[in-house]
């Protein structure tokens, strides 16, 4: 079945973004130079490859997430354009209640649908078809209520060499403990650390628990 | 120079104690414990360094028969080990080779740095970790990773004044998921 994957960029104390939402403590920070290893730009490439869905939150989506993509994916001299290719060419679903077909956003409306059900409907939809793999990308907020409805499947989490004390979380609104199964973990040249995680279900959680 | 390095077990979001000081979370698993074992190194143990609230729960801890049952090395690598609390509050200390600090944090520790001794692990502690970081004061970090979030709790860093940058030097996967990060601190 597709398996809905939040890749994330997270610094030791488990932030997204510092305070002000600024990233430039991320290794690469997403600009157009492409400032990691070969290694985990593989890894990168591979992981974006798996997917033809992309759940994208309005935020995002008024920020130019799909025309910042299709401009990486045309530019054929840059690296980024293999993976920005298949974030270009994916499905996009964007989350908003107040956001119509009708507004303007930024790189239009093709290949691009407003959900017309809550989150949990929407999975439980798209689910029921045959497809790739689902990339959530939005702001912390969008990836939070996410989390806290339990709806990721796979965490691959990019952990870069920095402390922040404070800033932007992801798992705030946890109400209580939730453990996560270690799939892998890999450290790249650049100072990066995947950790890919998988959710628990209750079953294996209770025989963990024993 | 006594070089000064944090040892902690932290959830996968930065947490070193979820609400109500809990830790359970963490696995204390064979694995674990010959690291900790290891890391203890009772023959020719560290210097500690605590804040009050982590110092009196290992104090209620270690030196007792439940510690040592649980892991022998690391209880007699604590107890033997010279031992530095800061507290304003404390008056007495019954945990052998205790020392209390009532001065300001940043210049007793950068007394101690300069002090002969052997180097200092700072273990939980996390307001006495934020504020040596801040001041650029911590050399490394030995980090233990449990796959588990808390969607609430307190965070290693809290109250740093500006980021630190690190660099990884090592790093460990444990068969419980537990996955053991080292950095040193970029100064």
């Amino acid at each position: 079945m597709r398996k809905i994957k939040l890749q994330v960029q997270l610094s030791i104390d488990g932030f997204m973004a510092d305070q002000q939402g600024n990233t430039d403590w991320m290794i690469w920070n997403y600009g157009p130079d492409w400032t990691w290893d070969k290694e985990l730009r593989q890894y990168h490439t591979d992981l974006v490859g798996t997917t033809d869905c992309l759940f994208l939150s309005r935020q995002i989506v008024e920020e130019g997430f799909i025309p910042h993509w299709r401009k990486m994916a045309n530019d054929t001299s840059n690296p980024q354009s293999g993976f920005a290719r298949h974030l270009d060419n994916a499905h996009k679903v964007v989350f908003s209640k107040t956001l119509t077909t009708d507004d303007d956003i930024p790189g239009g409306w093709e290949n691009v649908e407003v959900s017309q059900w809550d989150i949990r409907q929407q999975i439980f939809h798209l689910k029921q078809q045959e497809g790739g793999d689902i990339l959530v990308y939005g702001g912390a907020s969008f990836l939070s209520s996410l989390i806290q409805g339990g709806f990721i499947d796979e965490f691959h989490l990019l952990i870069n060499p920095v402390a922040l004390g404070k800033g932007l979380p992801i798992f705030n609104r946890l109400p209580g403990r939730k453990a996560l199964h270690l799939l892998s973990t890999k450290t790249y040249d650049c100072g990066v650390t995947l950790m890919k995680y998988e959710a628990v279900r209750e079953a294996m959680a209770i025989s963990q628990a024993r | 120079m006594r070089k000064i390095s944090v040892f902690n077990f932290l959830t996968l979001n930065g947490f070193f104690k979820g609400a109500h000081e809990d830790i359970s979370w963490h696995r204390h698993g064979g694995e674990e414990a010959d690291f900790a074992g290891d890391s203890a190194n009772p023959a020719q143990p560290n210097a500690l360094m605590f804040g009050r609230v982590t110092y009196e729960m290992m104090a209620s801890f270690w030196p007792t028969d439940a510690g040592k049952q649980m892991n022998p090395r690391v209880a007699e690598g604590m107890n033997r080990s010279e031992k530095y609390v800061f507290s304003r509050s404390l008056a007495s200390a019954g945990w052998e080779r205790t020392t209390i600090l009532k001065g300001d944090i940043v210049n007793e520790t950068i007394r101690l740095k300069e002090s002969p001794g052997p180097d200092i692990t700072i273990l939980g502690s996390g307001s006495i970790v934020s504020q040596l970081a801040g001041h650029r004061l911590i050399d490394s970090l030995t980090l233990m990773i449990d796959p588990v979030v808390l969607g609430s709790g307190a965070s290693l860093f809290a109250g740093m004044p500006g980021r630190i940058d690190l660099e990884l030097t090592k790093s460990q996967v444990f068969n419980s998921g537990v996955v053991l990060l080292n950095y040193s601190v970029m100064k």
